[in-house]
């Protein structure tokens, strides 16, 4: 009960930060419609390659939904340096606080601007004429989708927060892999025109796995097969990374 | 007498090569301000952080309130308030929401944490801040917000790690009032550490003085400087010693010993006043020139230099590296 409760109020601490600095909170916002305007606008012509279905607009909203979860939720672990720096967190682990809780509240906090961020996607989606043919259901099943990947990602990001301990170290890590894992997977291009070993190694990257059943569940008549094991594989990487951050926070504490 | 902190022989080194505690062994009695006193780097830090179950001691043991710190951290945690070198405070939250939300992890909630709340902001005079981002608090308001957070769970010890450090004269000042206040109405056991003589002096009853990851004395501040029967002599001299001051006084009576750094010469006496003519003759027939000289009382820096074998502004300066 308690454990529900301190999970609550660290994810009440990151909301006010987020509504007191109106600057992060516009670039939260505007975020996903540059992209979803730029990157919709920059690969249009990908739907005239031979091979290609449907419009680009239906095949791309789910990456862009995808890729917030990864930006987003990537920058998780820079509140923790922060902590540690000015002292709170040594307070907070002075306490009896469950050590769960600390993650936890930052994951939920990350899975819920994203899924802010997915609703203004999709709003500027249909805007812009795109066909959700999995219905309502299928489309909240993909801003779930976001939201595990965004929770799985946040927890690796705290995880490195706490143990790099510095700016540069979350920075460094967490730029070196978005771009590669944003590329290696089918969120801008269709499987059939990747490479064939681009295709081989998405299907071990969780982000593509957020694509797949992203697409799937919102874009098309949902195959639940696909989403399902997508789903299922998604959920068991946020507890394995839940897992991992709750590690590195004990091999933190120790390392005091 | 009820021990409230025991710790014995801790141990712990930081890789490479700092041993930052050497076998310390002290027990602190429930009610009393216990002062822990050393230079930076001497150890203070990283033994507050073992007893306040932050981090572990390679060997040795320790309890506070008779609970293991090592095997139960989780229940130390619930008895005691840490206020830390650094502001644990969020400086994006409220005054306010920093207590509520330090009373939740510590299973405060309700009606019973906004009493507490309200009762804590009061105690430490940041009523009318409450409302207020931390981050716009000043230096003194600050530590008072660590202050009232550390009260929050009505702790039974009280760890204050060197609260006073970086405030302003004014700020050191009505924290000692605090300080003193809170020990006096709440029965609190509180563990002070500091690296100003007179902070140690005015506040603690007993006094630990730590150098090197060693306790190289305790007891009352009065204990420890009666221990030094009689008077220091310190002379200010015009120029660096050049290795014959100490050597000329020599054939002074009634000086038990002489110790010379750079420009400071300060020399231990039965009767300062007594010896005084003598030893500026001494070091004027070889031609030393003296600047200024000042008889005083022992203090804890006499105390100090005793126990450690060099001064306390000396063993500041060179305590370089290192947690602290």
């Amino acid at each position: 009960m308690s454990a529900v409760r301190q999970t609550w109020q660290v994810y009440l601490r990151n909301l006010r930060v987020l509504r007191r600095q109106p600057a992060y909170l516009l670039i939260t916002v505007t975020q996903p419609v540059i992209w979803l305007l730029l990157f919709g606008a920059l690969f249009k012509a990908v739907a005239h390659i031979p091979g290609f279905h449907g419009t680009y607009i239906n095949f791309f909203t789910p990456g862009v939904v995808v890729m917030l979860a990864l930006f987003s939720a990537g920058w998780s672990g820079m509140g923790f340096v922060e902590d540690i720096n000015s002292g709170v967190m040594d307070r907070m682990l002075a306490s009896p606080v469950w050590r769960g809780a600390l993650n936890a509240g930052t994951v939920l906090y990350m899975a819920f601007t994203v899924t802010v961020q997915s609703v203004l996607i999709i709003v500027l989606a249909l805007i812009l004429g795109a066909d959700f043919r999995g219905g309502v259901i299928g489309v909240i099943v993909m801003m779930i989708v976001g939201a595990l990947l965004a929770g799985a990602v946040a927890s690796l990001s705290n995880a490195i927060g706490v143990l790099g301990r510095q700016r540069e170290t979350v920075i460094g890590t967490v730029s070196f892999v978005q771009l590669p894992l944003t590329f290696l997977s089918t969120g801008m291009m269709q499987a059939s025109l990747l490479p064939h070993w681009m295709q081989t190694a998405a299907k071990f990257n969780p982000v593509n796995w957020a694509v797949v059943a992203g697409r799937a569940a919102a874009m098309q008549k949902t195959d639940w097969s696909v989403v399902g094991t997508r789903v299922a594989m998604l959920l068991a990487l946020v507890l394995v990374s839940a897992f991992l951050a709750q590690r590195a926070f004990a091999k933190y504490q120790r390392s005091l | 007498m009820e021990t409230a902190i025991e710790a014995t022989d801790l141990r712990k080194r930081y890789p490479p090569d700092v041993q930052a505690l050497d076998g310390i062994s002290l027990a602190v009695e429930a009610g009393t301000i216990f002062g822990v006193l050393g230079p930076n780097g001497a150890g203070k830090s990283t033994m507050t952080r073992v007893l306040c179950s932050l981090t572990t001691p390679d060997s040795g043991g320790a309890a506070v309130c008779g609970i293991d710190v090592i095997e139960h951290p989780e229940q130390v945690r619930r008895v005691i308030g840490v206020v830390g070198q650094k502001h644990g405070s969020d400086p994006n939250a409220t005054g306010r929401e920093n207590l509520v939300l330090h009373g939740e992890f510590h299973g405060i909630s309700g009606r019973d944490l906004h009493q507490r709340v309200d009762e804590a902001l009061g105690r430490v005079g940041l009523s009318d801040a409450a409302e207020r981002l931390a981050r716009t608090y000043s230096g003194g308001m600050s530590r008072r917000l660590d202050i009232a957070m550390g009260l929050l769970n009505r702790p039974k010890v009280l760890f204050l790690d060197e609260p006073t450090t970086g405030l302003d004269p004014e700020a050191r000042v009505e924290m000692w009032r605090d300080i003193e206040g809170l020990a006096a109405e709440r029965q609190m056991t509180i563990w002070l550490t500091t690296h100003y003589m007179d902070e140690a002096d005015k506040l603690a009853s007993q006094l630990a003085i730590v150098d090197r990851g060693r306790v190289v004395t305790q007891g009352t501040p009065e204990q420890l400087k009666r221990e030094l029967s009689g008077d220091t002599v310190f002379v200010e001299l015009v120029e660096s010693d050049q290795g014959t001051a100490r050597a000329s006084l020599s054939g002074v009576a009634g000086l038990d010993s002489v110790e010379v750094s750079g420009r400071a010469l300060r020399a231990r006496t039965g009767n300062g006043a007594a010896v005084l003519p003598a030893l500026l003759s001494a070091l004027e027939t070889r031609e030393i020139k003296v600047a200024s000289v000042k008889v005083s009382r022992p203090s804890l820096d006499d105390v100090y230099l005793r126990h450690a074998g060099r001064a306390f502004d000396e063993a500041q300066g060179d305590a370089g590296g290192g947690p602290s």
